[in-house]
């Protein structure tokens, strides 16, 4: 009787520190899930931000259209500033004529002078058979010519510098 | 008219933050079971602490920059995070400090931040910061200490603390092409001398730059700290790839690379046991090669989800806490783990950009690139190494590996590039 008590008693307490071993081990699974879990769950939400964000932008950049700008350097004998923002569009006419997107009265520019086109996430920009011709970086254009950020474009003495 | 409520709210960061809280409580809660310990939020003290270091944070950056760019620290944050539990898990004596360095380094961001009157105000102060950087290397020569036993005197001691100093230099160094590449861009897109199809940048402007890069390239070679000397590089070529535009300079680049990696090789025994243990790190298993080999053998013994936190032998690997972390993450995390790692600085490199391509200001964009191209080369170059892809060169991976310098200078950069966005989002 005494000692059928005893094992019943050890039996029981070995059985509570199995059950809970058990329930430590099982909880450090479930951390162990949770904790990689917390890591991915991260990347996702940070995955959906950046989506939301670019495609935010790129409905702003449908409306208001900004394919950077060209910036004076020197005006020559237009009355322009030096640092005016001349905004760029997808076709940007450079001329003496009023029928151009960028009017630049100066006497050595051609009435259709040169004409720049946004194409490829790039700028090209082609001299329209000028008098005096155009200038990228100090050489003269001859047919199309790729644009960077940082160009100067040089038409008689005025001078611009493309910029995004 | 009334301004939008919501854009002064970075209500994405507040959420995006909870991961890194939760994940630092999640890991210390599985080590404290793991070493049978009692789960009580006594124990928890340093992730408490962490969480209320992030809310006070993000709560500053909504009152004083609500338009900065908002996943950058939530990913910083989980690099701490993830890296807190590591070094816990590795050297638990040392888990409070970093938790320490951690807190620190969010006050350095804020402080660069609060501090800086305008990005470009740095570039007036180029030579500088040059000047400063070589300072704090050519002290090292006199007064580098070795703490840790690594083989190479790199470190500066006050009083119990230890800095190095390339960490702070290669920040300097990027101000410092920055300010420089940006005053000559011009030049540099127009070119110089053609030989063929290959444009040379016009040198005579590039003097004080190449002179610049070869000084601290020399005294990096010279004090053996090679990690570094290739990071250097990287930048300097990253950035000047990024102020010209031209793809013939980073060809001419690589080329003087291939050169100089050659003599290098001839010239420093230390590289040629490098080269050589990448090469063939099996057969010196049990000699040089033994670090490499412990590593590759820990990342091979992770699988796919890893052992589980302390039911690894990471501790065999050496400088497991500092740069080969990511051998115990690939042990105990397993695949899973690590290429979540990868994962978490592809985004990081991903935003750091972003902020330089929208930057309008040509100098503050040049920065915002050189400082992400730091982070990212940084942990291309250890993660490399380790997995054996390259030869092994000792630098931290950023903001996860155990280090004061490190973390600190990390928190810099994040504050310099969270201040161009800042800058550049401002309405």
């Amino acid at each position: 009787m005494d000692t059928a008590c005893r094992v019943r008693a050890v039996c029981r307490g070995s059985a509570r520190t199995t059950i809970l071993q058990l329930t430590t081990e099982l909880t450090i699974l479930a951390l162990r899930v949770l904790f990689l879990a917390i890591l991915y769950l991260f990347l996702l939400a940070v995955v959906v931000a950046v989506r939301r964000d670019v495609s935010a932008r790129a409905a702003e950049d449908g409306r208001g259209a900004r394919l950077g700008r060209l910036v004076v350097l020197d005006p020559g004998q237009t009355d322009l500033e030096q640092g005016d923002p001349l905004e760029l569009a997808s076709v940007t006419r450079l001329g003496r004529s009023g029928q151009n997107t960028i009017v630049l009265d100066d006497s050595f520019v051609s009435a259709e002078h040169a004409v720049i086109v946004y194409r490829d996430g790039g700028w090209w920009l082609t001299d329209q058979g000028s008098m005096n011709g155009t200038l990228v970086n100090e050489s003269p254009v001859r047919g199309e010519v790729a644009l960077a950020a940082g160009d100067v474009i040089g038409i008689g003495s005025i001078r611009l510098r493309v910029t995004r | 008219m009334s301004r939008p409520v919501a854009r002064t709210w970075r209500g994405i960061e507040l959420g995006l933050l909870l991961f890194p809280a939760a994940l630092l409580l999640v890991g210390l809660a599985l080590l404290i079971l793991a070493q049978g310990r009692e789960l009580a939020p006594r124990n928890l003290g340093a992730g408490f602490t962490f969480a209320a270091c992030l809310v006070a944070t993000h709560v500053w950056l909504t009152r004083a920059y609500p338009h900065a760019d908002q996943l950058l620290f939530p990913i910083a944050a989980t690099l701490c995070a993830l890296g807190q539990v590591m070094v816990t898990r590795l050297v638990p004596t040392l888990g409070l400090r970093q938790s320490l360095w951690v807190g620190l380094g969010f006050a350095v961001m804020v402080a660069t931040l609060t501090l800086l009157p305008g990005v470009s105000w740095l570039r007036r102060y180029r030579y500088l910061c040059a000047a400063a950087g070589l300072l704090l290397v050519i002290s090292t020569f006199a007064l580098g200490i070795d703490p840790n036993g690594s083989g190479a005197r790199l470190w500066l001691g006050f009083g119990g603390v230890f800095f190095q100093p390339s960490e702070i230099l290669k920040v300097l160094l990027v101000i410092f092409f920055a300010s420089y590449l940006d005053d000559y861009r011009e030049l540099l897109t127009y070119g110089g001398p053609r030989f063929g199809p290959i444009t040379l940048p016009p040198i005579p402007y590039l003097t004080p730059l190449f002179l610049m890069l070869l000084l601290s390239l020399l005294v990096l070679t010279l004090q053996r700290d090679l990690g570094a000397a290739l990071l250097f590089y990287s930048i300097f070529l990253a950035m000047l790839y990024v102020a010209s535009g031209r793809s013939s300079y980073v060809v001419l680049g690589l080329a003087l690379f291939v050169v100089g990696a050659a003599l290098t090789y001839r010239a420093f025994s230390h590289v040629q046991l490098r080269v050589d243990i990448w090469l063939d790190p099996w057969s010196k298993a049990e000699s040089s090669g033994y670090q490499l080999v412990q590593g590759l053998t820990a990342l091979a013994a992770g699988g796919l989800f890893g052992s589980g936190l302390t039911f690894g032998y990471p501790e065999y690997v050496p400088a497991v806490h500092t740069d080969f972390i990511i051998a115990a993450i690939g042990e105990e995390l397993g695949l899973a783990g690590s290429l979540a790692v990868v994962a978490l600085y592809l985004l990081l490199v991903y935003r750091g950009f972003k902020i330089a391509l929208e930057c309008r200001d040509s100098f503050g964009a040049l920065l915002a690139a050189g400082l992400t191209t730091v982070v990212g080369v940084q942990s291309l170059v250890i993660l490399g190494g380790a997995l054996d892809l390259m030869p092994l060169t000792g630098v931290t991976l950023p903001l996860l590996s155990y280090g004061g310098s490190s973390i600190l200078a990390n928190f810099l950069i994040l504050g310099l590039l969270l201040a161009v966005s800042a800058e550049t989002r401002r309405p």
